[in-house]
């Protein structure tokens, strides 16, 4: 009798271990909440980005020198953009808004790379954004 | 003698169906809670297509006014009937309640929104950089919806 008692307990048991097993599959499927699919969306605000310097002229005779004119004026452009959006802006792995984040430990958001004339020479240049997490 | 039997019988079946009601109700609560996340799983599945669909509706039409329902363009008098457009310069006349009634219509969607200054009701939105003006001021242009 005791070994049918202890036999049940044991089918019990792992009838238990396997229904939690399964709840707990189906309830974490439920708690993940994967996020929306936004890598389009975010490439095309950094095509935008790059796109209004363009329309802008602040790439005709840009120079990452510290005392490049254009340089100063997309520096304020994308200060200005940071402050709207809240995303710190890099141009070739160099930080050019006045955000905190460091390139090395930044979320990045997107890159896009693009031709442009810089320091007296056609190169391409990648533009990255990044969360701003100051 | 028989009628003791018979009790005992009866007693037997008693047990039996005391057991069998003790195992069904387990197995019915299992079969309940089991229906519930999955009718919750398909819930939640089906909220998350639909929030897919509305952002990617979103994504294509501020893309489709960046880049040509409200850009600048300007008419190229050598060669006729040629426009040049400028993406990311939005000329915000462009964007009239007529625009967005037929961008909506043909998104498909409950509401559309496209302005300059974020409409803050609650509803989706996305932004787009832009430049605007003949100045080329740095701005946002949101595009919300549901």
């Amino acid at each position: 009798m005791s070994a049918v008692i202890s036999m049940q307990s044991v089918e019990a048991v792992i009838s238990l271990m396997f229904f939690v097993s399964v709840l707990s599959y189906m309830l974490s499927g439920i708690a993940e909440k994967p996020g929306l699919d936004d890598s389009l969306y975010r490439y095309q605000l950094a095509d935008d980005v790059w796109r209004v310097e363009q329309l802008k002229g602040n790439f005709k005779d840009f120079s990452f020198d510290a005392n490049n004119a254009m340089r100063d004026d997309v520096e304020a452009d994308f200060d200005y953009i940071n402050g709207m959006t809240g995303l710190c802006i890099y141009m070739g792995g160099i930080k050019v808004t006045s955000c905190s984040s460091d390139y090395t430990i930044a979320e990045k958001v997107a890159s896009v790379s693009r031709a442009a004339y810089i320091n007296g020479s056609a190169k391409n240049v990648t533009l990255t954004l990044a969360k701003d997490i100051s | 003698m028989a009628q003791n039997a018979s009790s005992r019988y009866e007693m037997s079946k008693a047990f039996i169906t005391f057991d069998g009601l003790f195992s069904i109700l387990p197995a019915l609560m299992i079969i309940m809670l089991a229906f519930n996340a999955a009718h919750t799983l398909t819930d939640e599945a089906v909220e998350r297509i639909n929030r897919q669909q509305v952002f990617d509706k979103l994504v294509s039409v501020a893309d489709y006014t960046v880049k040509q329902g409200a850009a600048v363009s300007e008419d190229m008098g050598a060669i006729a009937g040629e426009e040049v457009r400028y993406p990311n310069w939005v000329d915000d006349s462009k964007i009239t309640d007529q625009y967005r009634e037929s961008l909506r219509k043909r998104a498909n969607l409950n509401g559309l929104s496209i302005e300059l200054t974020n409409p803050g009701d609650g509803s989706y939105c996305i932004y787009r950089i832009v430049v605007v003006g003949s100045g080329k001021d740095i701005d946002l242009l949101y595009v919300c919806g549901d």
